[in-house]
């Protein structure tokens, strides 16, 4: 009991002893972990839109919602029996509106202003060859039929937006070790001036006979309480972005792609986990490191 | 208890603070250790503590080899030496209880035993009813007596002192003297490094004299300045003899 007690006094004394430099700490470690947040979802989401053309070797022909439903049957039709078609599958307005308020669950307001009837009925189509050229003469094929609103094609959006995003990736996993050697250095600077400001203590301590390891622990536990809480607040920061990035997307008419470009609440939830452990370690790495410099006997 | 070994401490490869001291001093022996500044007291008990390593020779503390003694052990063999400084090293922002509760706290004793030892201990050095002060309320013989009663709380084995009464006048300084003294009637053995030529003649204790790091005279019932050709007149050692002094630690060495 007396160490529990010792240990959570010493911790918060330390705390509101420096607090500038804590404050610091704690930012530098939130705007990092936020990075890595950022880069996990937009892998995810990226990952989540790309699935739909799944690499490119099929299409899709929208209808248009304002046709009679004997027009699109009679496309159906044609398009089942053409000999360089392997198989397509049908997705009415209402099996899109199902997916579009799947995919919008956590903005209800958005949902709310799509009906089922705005919504193109469409074919997905599964061609025989994978030859990116066949597959796109294919798709013209059909582009000028009437009833028909659009038809796209997956192969090269899905290349240039993979490249794109996992450079984006790159860029954003480079700031972000940036950020986290950063973070590191000034937790290890903060823990620093906490044990100069106990010098005395720890100088006492040393005498009667306490271990190394007690010494350290609270200035141990104090960097990682800098990492936990910078990772908790970088979380926040990350949900925060998802919404707008998502919001903002899914209002686009730019590309249908960016439609689907959003992060499940399972993936978030390892966002999440994988930001404040990423602030722990941080926290924990940078006190270990000024703990093992100045505190041996 | 305590047993040097022809030990040599050579500070910073050419300072040599201790040369080639051997010394023996057995369970329950009040032991002054005197010399003029720069003679190699402090680091004397510096080497006992661990907080210096001897360059050559060997020490044996509390039946421990301490050239042989893993650094994660020292702690444990601190447990045993209380210590006890001419600055004090009071924490100023703790109350007198406090101050000497947290020697047990830091080493991990349970608060049944802080709550009965430290008013036992306050009691014993007599500041019972001054539990709650803080050290700047306290006049300077009190609170070297709180210091005492911090190095004493856990029951050590050895005592070590080093210029207790440095900031002490002679009155105060006598009665921290017999405060040590008692300590010692309780089987403790002590160690005090002094430049306090009154106290040891009036105590008649064993005296260990150190001139320029070496032993230069150990006797029983011993007096400060021993023969005369000694003197106890002061004798600054060259400067470049003194190793480097910890902070606060003006006299000391």
């Amino acid at each position: 009991m007396s160490r529990i007690r010792y240990f959570a006094r010493e911790t918060w004394a330390n705390i509101r002893r420096n607090l500038t430099l804590t404050f610091a700490a704690i930012l530098t470690v939130a705007v990092g972990v936020m990075l890595v947040g950022m880069g996990l979802m937009a892998g995810y989401a990226s990952g989540n839109a790309l699935d739909r053309w799944e690499g490119g070797v099929q299409f899709e022909v929208f209808m248009d919602p304002q046709i009679d439903p004997s027009q699109i049957d009679a496309l159906g039709l044609e398009l089942e029996t053409h000999p360089e078609i392997d198989r397509i599958e049908f997705f009415s307005s209402e099996e899109a509106y199902g997916l579009v308020s799947q995919q919008m669950a956590d903005q209800p307001e958005l949902l709310a202003q799509v009906s089922p009837e705005a919504l193109p009925p469409s074919y997905r189509v599964v061609p025989r060859s994978v030859e990116a050229e066949l597959i796109e003469s294919l798709a013209a094929q059909f582009r000028q039929r009437p009833g028909v609103m659009s038809v796209q094609t997956g192969r090269e959006e899905v290349d240039a937006i993979r490249t794109w995003f996992s450079s984006f990736q790159g860029i954003v996993l480079l700031l972000s070790i940036v950020l986290a050697g950063a973070s590191v250095m000034l937790i290890f600077n903060s823990i620093r001036v906490a044990m100069f400001a106990r010098r005395r203590e720890i100088e006492v301590m040393k005498l009667v006979g306490a271990t190394n390891s007690f010494i350290r622990f609270p200035f141990m536990l104090e960097g990682m309480l800098h990492g936990l809480v910078g990772g908790i607040v970088g979380a926040i920061a990350a949900g925060v972005l998802r919404g707008h990035v998502e919001g903002l997307f899914s209002r686009s008419d730019i590309l249908a792609f960016f439609r689907s470009f959003v992060v499940t609440s399972s993936q978030f939830t390892t966002v999440v986990f994988v930001t404040v452990i990423a602030g722990v370690l941080v926290g924990m790495l940078g006190s270990a490191f000024a703990a093992s410099r100045f505190l041996d006997v | 208890m305590i047993r040097f070994d022809n030990v040599t401490k050579i500070y910073k490869g050419e300072t040599r603070a201790v040369n080639d001291v051997s010394l023996n001093i057995a369970k329950g022996e009040f032991v002054f250790l005197v010399g003029p500044s720069g003679s190699g007291k402090s680091t004397m008990l510096r080497l006992m503590t661990c907080e210096e390593k001897a360059t050559t020779g060997n020490i044996h503390v509390a039946g421990k080899d301490l050239s042989k003694l893993n650094s994660w052990r020292v702690p444990y063999l601190r447990r045993n030496i209380g210590s006890v400084f001419q600055d004090f090293k009071l924490l100023p922002t703790k109350t007198v209880y406090e101050n000497v509760a947290f020697a047990l706290e830091v080493i991990g004793r349970p608060d049944g035993v802080i709550r009965t030892q430290v008013p036992a201990i306050l009691e014993l050095v007599g500041l019972q009813d001054k539990q709650r002060r803080f050290p700047d309320e306290l006049s300077g013989g009190e609170q070297q007596r709180v210091s005492v009663a911090r190095a004493f709380v856990n029951r050590p084995l050895i005592l070590l002192a080093d210029e207790p009464t440095g900031n002490l006048d002679p009155d105060t300084s006598e009665e921290l003297t017999s405060l040590l003294d008692r300590i010692n009637r309780t089987g403790t053995t002590v160690v005090m490094a002094t430049h306090d030529q009154t106290i040891v003649d009036r105590m008649r204790r064993r005296v260990v004299a150190l001139r320029h790091g070496e032993l230069v005279r150990d006797e029983q019932r011993g007096a400060y300045g021993g023969e005369p050709e000694h003197g106890p007149a002061p004798d600054d050692a060259a400067p470049g003899d003194a190793p480097p002094a910890a902070p606060r630690d003006g006299t000391g060495s």
